[in-house]
């Protein structure tokens, strides 16, 4: 669920913020008796994308990615993490690129593993918008990976 | 099923069923262009899957860079090695499920290493990535008995050292990403439990399976009697672990192999002759592998994959006899496996 926030872009300071959120809404759910979550990861990833977002509409303010890995910098430059390094920032600045929509089913999708259909359920969009927005943000990402990997 | 039933496919879209999982049109597999821009994307979906973990969790993980700017030791690894379950609510104060998050500032699982209870490609022996066909090239090797539990093990001191390298590799070249990426200050809570173990190489592969105290052989393995989780350790990796955590098991043949432009990995493509999980799925799989594997893959190989969840290339490649004694226990282990969350 970090994981989920981070790739929103919710800086670290706030992301026990995110999960508390996370956690609140689902003892909710327990307390107006609603059943639990078929998928409570699902559910969770779907919950904490939305905080992520409406986190950036109140703070008109979004951590970008790429700056906070570029700068963790290693003591000494290491060889072996040199492709990864090139391609794990290569996705993070491509995420910065995106609009918030397509970088929310980009997570959903393709971190938290959420089929189509149950990203558009839990989104309540149709499934089509789903499928839009993903082909959109991976035609962004592939660009980047490809610039990464032929660097 | 008639073509005549389907909706005509988009010849230049092959990237919406990479994306969306859905099944390619029969009217495009005709299309050679097509199907190698299809695993293509496939081949890149992979890959930002697994970049996406790196990133997701490392910032997670990792607040501002500490005062000193010093970065914690090399060769600390993550407890357990296993993603945190994606999602997952901790309780409160602390992190998700077994071998997730350490407390704030510390280097997450890089869920990258193979699950703790997999195995590494069979039948490879020698340095690491090596990955030689059990059986089929090469002096013959006994297919691996299973203990009486139904837990694999591994035919012989070839394999363990297999495994060893395999892990080796595939932990040598991810952590090398996650520690330019930053890992925490707090490396210290790495250094408790597994992350001890873990940290001594790659050990935790062949240790973590359930039993290892009891089965034969279990000495052999480095580092099984230091594990301070003994007993309790064993019994969360296990082959239905394995396979709950898997997200794709698969047989095949060997279509193609491509290698890619950084000339650090190849591009393999599968022609699935059975799915174990998921139950179906595409005709062709596509993935990538570390060149450094030897031997690599060749055209018309008959394999058995197993790619965990968040990882873009497989931690099992099974071939000859392996493939059988791989396919029992992966058999025996699902219907457990499908109540179990990862």
């Amino acid at each position: 669920m970090r994981a989920v926030l981070s790739l929103g872009g919710v800086p670290h300071g706030e992301l026990q913020d995110g999960v508390q959120h996370v956690r609140l809404r689902l003892l909710e759910r327990a307390a107006r008796g609603q059943e639990a979550p078929r998928e409570v990861s699902a559910w969770a990833a779907v919950v904490a994308s939305n905080w992520a977002m409406d986190y950036h509409r109140a703070r008109r303010r979004q951590e970008r990615l790429g700056e906070r890995l570029a700068a963790l910098h290693p003591a000494e430059p290491q060889e072996d993490g040199a492709e990864s390094r090139v391609l794990s920032l290569a996705v993070a600045q491509g995420l910065d690129e995106l609009p918030d929509s397509q970088r929310q089913v980009v997570v959903l999708r393709f971190y938290a593993d959420l089929p189509v259909r149950d990203i558009a359920d839990e989104l309540g969009i149709p499934e089509g918008t789903v499928k839009s927005r993903l082909h959109a943000a991976v035609r962004v990402l592939r660009t980047r990976l490809h610039e990464g990997e032929v660097r | 099923m008639t073509v005549a039933h389907e909706k005509p496919y988009d010849p230049v879209d092959a990237l919406t069923p990479a994306v969306t999982g859905e099944p390619v049109p029969e009217a495009a597999r005709a299309d050679e262009r097509f199907m190698a821009e299809y695993a293509a994307a496939v081949a890149d979906v992979e890959v930002l899957r697994a970049q996406l973990r790196i990133v997701g969790e490392t910032l997670a993980a990792c607040g501002p860079l500490p005062p000193s700017g010093q970065l914690p030791p090399s060769g600390s690894l993550p407890p357990s090695g296993q993603l945190p379950p994606s999602g997952s609510l901790p309780p409160s104060g602390q992190l998700p499920l077994s071998g997730a998050l350490p407390p704030s500032g510390s280097l997450p699982p890089s869920g990258s290493l193979p699950p703790s209870g997999s195995r590494g490609p069979a039948g490879s022996r020698g340095p690491a990535g090596s990955r030689g066909p059990a059986g089929a090239r090469g002096p013959a090797r006994p297919s691996g008995p299973t203990h009486p539990s139904g837990t694999p093990r591994p035919p012989g001191a070839a394999r363990r050292r297999a495994v060893l390298g395999l892990a080796a590799v595939l932990g040598a070249g991810l952590l090398g990403g996650l520690f330019w990426l930053g890992a925490g200050s707090s490396t210290g809570d790495l250094d408790s439990g597994a992350g001890a173990d873990a940290a001594k190489g790659a050990p935790s592969l062949t240790d973590d399976r359930p039993g290892s105290d009891e089965r034969p052989g279990a000495e052999d393995r480095p580092g099984a009697e230091d594990r301070p989780e003994g007993a309790a350790e064993d019994a969360k990796k296990s082959p239905e672990r394995y396979v709950a955590c898997a997200r794709l098991i698969v047989e095949g043949t060997v279509q193609s192999v491509e290698p890619l432009p950084e000339g650090t990995k190849d591009r393999i493509t599968l022609d699935v002759s059975r799915y174990h999980k998921p139950a179906k799925g595409q005709k062709q799989v596509t993935f990538v592998m570390d060149v450094s594997a030897d031997p690599r893959p060749r055209t018309g190989d008959r394999v058995l994959i197993g790619i965990p969840e968040g990882q873009a290339s497989p931690d099992i490649w099974s071939t000859g006899g392996q493939r059988a004694a791989d396919r029992a226990w992966i058999e025996k282990a699902l219907p457990r496996a499908r109540g179990m969350t990862c």
